[in-house]
């Protein structure tokens, strides 16, 4: 039996997890991650590749390092998915997620293909109850800002719809929160379908993402403040904490912090229901277990709150990954090898059994879980499209800003919005047409977007000697900032991507 | 009162609103997205000390809120 079963706990920072070191300011209680931690094995330098949310699951599903190319985006026609390699090679497929950002706008293609899909209706923005029209006053004061986002808002993103979404919920009860509902529902599957031989099964939670919106006990967990305090948001906007809608004082920036913590807590508890259920059905012998994260998410850390618009800095890059598989030597060690979060597509598929010539970027972290191997790649390549590049060597970390004046294009079989993810299409009557792409003879669009710089000048950090990254050795290294602008180039060349990509960032081709 | 901190969405400004942004004497952040989907699809728009502000053009909010 090979059984798979990739649980993603969205948002994740690792640094509040005990196996990881902690450095968050809050002992965050984490008992059943740091029990699977104990048995699995820790990846101690894992990275992000393309981000945030849609492009990271595109990693992690088609093994495509996509931000080089395109945006947030749907699965392409010349991608195989591993839900669908999974199924042709006698697999049984689910999905269990409240992931709504699957179903929107322009991220079609990754559910599809799962012989069944569980969908936990309501977090965040997603489009689902239209009343009550004017929600609890509380938590439309908690979760947004009345002035810029007005109760009766019918625009495309809008917080209100969160209050709605919220409305029955209870409080006091947190089995009607998200992560409680999307783990018990996937402890429930593990019983219900051990008829099946093998099976891939896919847990994707949304929490613990903003809204950092808690129930009883968690909500209180971590600090003395009232949680209902209508003056303390639990929906921060990303930007300065020091400037602008994002500004945050020390007491809600505190109250944020703590309500994010009491959310792992809880997540911690449902996601042990899971093990639990391994447990309780002894899965663990046939099961590969793996276990990540997107990105994390920065709560005054450089002085920023949220992502996407600081320096992806290791609080959003450097992310958890712990993977059990029964037949592997490195149970319960530390594995240090540099790996990348497309890596996960070539692990996935060869825990699945699917013998697959062409992983498109991901490399299989099988031979490092087999003891066959103690190393894995020379760089990792990191960012958000149309915007900085980033890559580190498991030392340093190198931050490259873009030229904002010059564009990036968009190669999609799409006309997806460029820079504004998940809003209706438009079409892009400038686009051409042709086989742009190095790893498909499918024809695509390829249209122009808007750059981001993201940063100001490079950053250059010494990641294990400066963990935190506040000591910019970029002004003073010249002969490492040398190397990690070559490693970058061979990066870039391997990838084979596209020209412009280097005129952005002023590298030579 | 004077103006602090101007917000842009990086979809709702060209380069010469960008440009202008740069060199004002006043904090500037140019953002992917500021959460405003909507209006930002339809209408100018800025965000002026926390406060979203609409009007004609870009350079009419500047001209607004500098004045």
């Amino acid at each position: 039996m090979s059984n798979v079963l990739l649980i993603s706990i969205d948002s994740l920072r690792r640094d509040l997890l005990d196996v990881y070191g902690g450095g968050f300011d809050i002992d965050v209680a984490t008992p059943n991650l740091d029990r699977f931690a104990e048995r699995a094995a820790t990846f101690d330098s894992h990275y992000a590749g393309s981000l945030p949310c849609m492009p990271a699951r595109r990693e992690w599903l088609t093994g495509t390092q996509e931000f080089l190319w395109r945006p947030w985006g749907p699965v392409e026609p010349f991608d195989e998915t591993v839900p669908e390699l999974a199924r042709q090679n006698e697999l049984l497929t689910k999905l269990i997620t409240d992931h709504y950002h699957y179903f929107q706008h322009g991220s079609h293609g990754y559910y599809e293909s799962f012989h069944g899909f569980d969908l936990v209706r309501g977090h965040e923005h997603d489009a689902y109850r239209t009343a009550p029209k004017e929600p609890d006053d509380r938590l439309i004061d908690q979760t947004g800002n009345r002035a810029t986002d007005p109760v009766d808002s019918l625009q495309y993103i809008n917080r209100p719809q969160y209050a709605r979404n919220v409305a029955d919920l209870d409080e006091l009860d947190e089995r009607d929160f998200f992560a409680p509902r999307v783990f018990s529902r996937t402890a429930e599957w593990l019983r219900e379908n051990q008829d099946w031989a093998d099976w891939f099964c896919y847990v994707d939670s949304f929490d613990v993402h903003e809204p950092f919106h808690c129930p009883e006990p968690y909500a209180t967990m971590y600090t003395d403040e009232d949680p209902t305090d209508e003056e303390l948001t639990n929906w921060p906007y990303y930007g300065r904490v020091d400037d602008g809608q994002s500004e945050l004082s020390d007491r809600e920036l505190s109250f944020l912090r703590a309500q994010y913590a009491g959310k792992i807590t809880m997540v911690d508890r449902w996601f042990g229901r899971v093990l639990d259920a391994l447990d309780r059905d002894n899965l663990w012998e046939d099961t590969t277990v793996v276990v990540t994260s997107d990105h994390g998410f920065m709560f005054g850390d450089h002085g920023w709150v949220g992502k996407n618009v600081p320096p992806v800095y290791d609080t959003i890059a450097h992310t958890p990954l712990f993977i059990w598989q029964p037949s592997s030597p490195r149970m319960g060690e530390r594995v240090d090898a540099l790996t990348s979060a497309v890596d996960l597509y070539g692990t996935l598929l060869d825990a699945a059994g699917v013998d697959v010539t062409d992983t498109r970027h991901s490399r299989s972290v099988q031979p490092l879980l087999d003891g066959r191997s103690d190393s894995h790649r020379d760089w990792a390549l990191y960012g958000y499209w149309g915007s900085a590049l980033n890559v580190t060597d498991g030392k340093y970390t190198y931050h490259l800003p873009c030229d904002g004046e010059v564009n990036t294009y968009c190669y999609s079989t799409t006309m997806m919005n460029s820079n504004s993810w998940f809003t209706p299409r438009e079409p892009k009557n400038e686009a051409e047409s042709g086989a742009f792409l190095p790893y498909t003879d499918t024809p695509v669009w390829r249209f122009p977007g808007k750059s981001f710089e993201q940063l100001d000048e490079p950053l250059l950090f010494d990641v294990t000697e400066d963990p935190t990254q506040h000591d910019n050795l970029a002004p003073s290294d010249e002969s490492t900032v040398d190397q990690m602008r070559t490693l970058m180039r061979e990066a870039l060349q391997e990838l084979d991507c596209p020209d412009e990509q280097y005129r952005r960032f002023n590298i030579d081709l | 009162m004077m103006t602090e901190c101007i917000e842009a969405c990086v979809s709702n400004i060209d380069g010469q609103v960008r440009r202008r942004l740069d060199e004002l004497d006043t904090s500037t952040v140019v953002a992917p997205c500021l959460e405003h989907c909507g209006r930002c699809y339809r209408e100018p728009f800025l965000v002026v000390d926390g406060e979203l502000v609409t009007d004609e053009s870009h350079a009419e909010i500047l001209e607004g809120c500098l004045r």
